[in-house]
């Protein structure tokens, strides 16, 4: 019976070899092609700087910037401070406290005067009522505080948009930080390209760094090993896959963090999905399914160039919550649009964008808790050949820590950056780590996100703040 | 092929990637150098040929050796920076050495029109900078930037749009936007209406020519043209009138001709704004929304009685803008006590807002 169970054993397990292999080359591959394409693109770019190819001349694209807050009154003066600083001329700015427990529209109201007014708005949108509306004059642009009752981060966006004045709008985080250029760059693509819809900026980690009217004074990798790997992390994605699916109007994602969208093409879509926690992703997919089924042409771009500088969790504990909600909310979405699988519609977005994210973001939590799975069953049969594992983990670390360190190198590069020594020490030594042990992690936390799904369905999540550095 | 083979591909694989990280990072900092080097060497050049400009022996070599390297796009960006250099010397000698060199420049035109994109792009913007066809009439160089402007490369197009108006020749930026209209692919109509403010020439003329040559274009560059006019002067209210007046013409010309009516008062238009913004069943929303603004600039009873009418307006934008000029006209609470005292709500709410913000622009707190 022994020696049956154990051939069967196996048999299963030489088939599982078979798919771990087949599953590692497919993804290592795309990993490959598309940091071998994401580098070349910035490198490009770079050239294209360098020979004049931009737009030498400001124009100014009319665009409201978006910020809903929840809980934000450690850091949205110093954001709302930083976005008046912006070179760009024609702006103004939306904070929406999305029904704080903290003091977020008392800092507000203090720090730019902002005078209460009985402003109607009309909801193109759907969106919880408001319960205040603050506006101000005498500032470089006009802000506008909306205070509404509490509906979650995409019901607070839905209410910008319905305040928002311009054909564009911009959302962004509380916590998060533009360049003095970050407009200017984002807006560019919809000057050269007039069926844009969609631009989604560069995220950057700004954790242990200062910003000086706008610009990078001081740049340094955070000091904590957290959020330092999570530098490396975001260079990695955005290297990768954003810039490789950017080249056939692919990508499924734009950042809430930073990205800029057409106005009256989000109103006829719908607006941001106030029943998901992946609102940025989900909008994005929206659009794609929008204007494919109703023959609009259109395109959703990445602008490299345009940087916000964003605070990552530096507490395990943060981080979790943070991959939880995000891999909820990226299922949320690839169910609601599932229809993307019809091939014929969509095409590459189907075949190659959804899959991947169906695939190797959304299932392959799962898929990687199997294969430990079977090295352990592996053991328990003595199956395993031990020198073979640690040769293909190895390979694995360092195939991984040089895709990582491709994108930290490309975007140093290319965004012209003085990034010291021990940085650069610092990043080396940590991408290896980052490979095997921080990722492993967070696959358990994101197979686990599921547990307890429906009680925090829509919660905006508590991630401990700190001050921006901002001179 | 067995695991460990692919193992050792994938070896392999980030091991390519590691040189290639080296070796762009080695290739550029060397290119740095080359272009900085290059750069010190045409500025040796330069600075012989200033000092020496009626030395024909010199210029003629020099031209030579200018033909030979800036061929290369790379020792062009270099030749930019030892100019930049220039910008300390006595303006007239430079002018002599750009004169003296004009031939080359000619010959660098033609070989960059028919390389890649990317390069061409540099060129216009190296002739803007140093203003190489300001003042030269039907020089080779504006005619082969004409031609550049029909490119499907939009930074080939822009940068030559904008070499072409530091001319300051209103018949050329004509013929550039002849090339435009032309192109299956529009030029962005921001960027036509805002660049346009470039132009180094009789800005009158030009718009007398743009006139004359209106309807040659396609309709989005007609909008362009005439937003341009509108943020550039008064003076065309005649032709404006005539398109605002005209039934046959497209509507996106007739809301650009109502907008211009908004900043520019002329009272031939008044009868228009108010049967658009009167007439709200009968008319586009549009018609009715741009007119509530542009009566702002017509203050008088009629004004206020349709301004008033428009707040009942079942169209949003239509409303917004009525109540925007009621408030910019000074039109205060007492004034509007028929409204505010009325049934509409929503033309309440339109303007009670408007109250509230003129109390915040005095410094009160309106609530």
């Amino acid at each position: 019976m022994s020696q049956e169970l154990t051939a069967v054993v196996g048999d299963i397990l030489k088939y599982v070899d078979i798919f771990f292999i087949i599953y590692l080359i497919i993804y290592s591959t795309f990993l490959f092609v598309s940091v071998v394409i994401g580098s070349v693109t910035l490198y490009k770019r770079r050239r294209q700087d360098h020979l004049r190819n931009t737009l030498l001349n400001k124009y100014y694209v009319p665009i409201s910037i978006i910020v809903p807050a929840h809980n934000e009154e450690v850091t949205v003066v110093e954001t709302v401070r930083s976005l008046l600083t912006l070179e760009y001329n024609l702006y103004e700015i939306i904070v929406v406290d999305d029904g704080s427990k903290d003091n977020t529209t008392g800092v507000l109201l203090d720090a730019f005067d902002l005078k209460r007014i009985r402003r109607p708005i009309q909801r193109k949108v759907p969106c919880n009522a408001d319960e205040a509306v603050y506006e101000s004059v005498g500032h470089k642009v006009r802000i506008t505080l909306v205070r509404k009752k509490n509906g979650g981060k995409a019901d607070a966006l839905n209410m910008g948009i319905n305040v928002a004045q311009y054909p564009y709008f911009i959302c962004m985080d509380a916590d998060s930080v533009l360049q003095y250029d970050s407009l200017q760059k984002i807006s560019s693509p919809v000057l050269t390209d007039e069926n844009v819809v969609a631009v989604g900026g560069a995220v950057r980690p700004c954790n242990g760094m200062s910003i000086k009217n706008g610009r990078v004074d001081k740049y340094r990798l955070p000091r904590n090993v957290l959020a330092c790997m999570q530098v490396l992390e975001y260079d990695r994605s955005f290297l990768a896959s954003r810039i490789l699916f950017d080249s056939f109007n692919g990508s499924l994602i734009i950042s809430g963090a930073f990205g800029l969208f057409k106005k009256s093409t989000v109103i006829d879509a719908g607006g941001y999905n106030r029943g998901t926690m992946g609102e940025d992703m989900e909008l994005v997919v929206k659009l794609h399914e929008y204007c494919k089924i109703n023959n609009i042409p259109y395109s959703i771009k990445y602008a490299t160039d345009a940087i916000c500088w964003s605070q990552v969790p530096e507490r395990v504990r943060d981080l979790c919550k943070q991959r939880k909600r995000w891999h909820l909310g990226l299922f949320q979405t690839l169910h609601a649009h599932r229809d993307m699988l019809d091939f014929q519609t969509f095409g590459p977005l189907g075949y190659i964008s959804y899959m991947y994210f169906l695939i190797f973001e959304l299932i392959s939590p799962f898929t990687e808790l199997f294969g430990l799975f079977t090295i352990i069953l592996s053991v328990l049969f003595d199956f395993l050949n031990f020198p073979y594992m640690v040769l293909f983990f190895t390979i694995y670390a360092v195939f991984g820590s040089v895709i990582s360190l491709t994108a930290f190198f490309a975007r140093i590069q290319t965004i012209d950056l003085k990034v010291r020594f021990t940085d650069v020490l610092k990043a080396v030594l940590l991408c290896m780590f980052e490979t095997v042990v921080l990722h492993f992690i967070l696959e358990f936390v994101r197979a686990g996100a599921f547990i307890g799904y429906k009680r925090k369905k829509l919660s905006w999540g508590k991630i401990q703040r700190k001050k921006i550095d901002l001179k | 092929m067995n695991a460990l083979t692919i193992i050792y591909v994938y070896l392999a694989i980030s091991g390519s990637i590691i040189i290639f990280n080296i070796a762009y990072a080695i290739s550029y900092k060397v290119m740095q150098k080359r272009t900085a080097s290059m750069s010190n060497r045409l500025m040796h050049e330069i600075v012989r040929c200033t000092q020496d400009p009626d030395n024909e022996k010199l210029i003629k070599k020099h031209c030579g050796m200018l033909r030979r390297r800036l061929k290369n796009s790379e020792n062009l960006i270099a030749y930019d920076m030892a100019l930049e250099r220039l910008d300390d010397t006595d303006s007239a000698v430079k002018e002599k050495y750009i004169d003296n060199t004009y031939g080359v420049m000619i010959y660098l035109c033609i070989k960059y029109m028919h390389s890649d994109p990317l390069k061409a792009a540099f060129f216009p913007y190296f002739v803007k900078k140093y203003g190489l066809v300001k003042g030269k009439g039907n020089g080779a160089i504006i005619e082969m930037l004409i031609q550049m402007v029909s490119s499907d490369s939009i930074f080939s197009r822009e940068n030559a749009l904008e070499a072409i108006y530091s001319t300051g020749d209103s018949m050329k930026v004509i013929e550039a936007m002849r090339m435009i209209n032309s192109n299956p692919v529009m030029h962005n109509e921001k960027l036509i209406t805002d660049g346009l403010f470039q132009f180094t020439g009789d800005f009158s003329e030009l718009e007398a020519l743009i006139w004359i040559h209106l309807d040659e274009f396609k309709e989005q560059l007609q909008v362009a043209l005439l937003n341009f006019m509108r943020f550039r002067s008064g003076g065309n209210c005649d032709k404006m009138y005539g398109i605002l007046e005209d039934e046959n013409r497209s509507d996106e010309l007739r809301f650009a001709a109502i907008r211009y009516f908004g900043k520019y008062k002329d009272e031939r238009a008044y009868p228009f704004l108010i049967r658009f913004a009167d007439d709200i069943k009968n008319v586009k929303w549009q018609y009715a929304a741009i007119s509530a603004t542009a009566l702002a600039a017509y203050p008088g009873k009629d004004t206020e009685t349709v301004l008033k009418k428009c707040l009942t307006s079942r169209d949003w934008y239509v409303r917004f803008n009525a109540s925007e000029s009621l408030s910019r006209l000074g039109y205060e609470y007492e004034d509007l006590y028929d409204v505010q005292e009325g049934k509409d709500r929503f033309a309440k709410e339109m303007m009670q807002y408007r109250f509230d913000q003129e109390k915040i622009r005095n410094g009160g707190e309106p609530v």
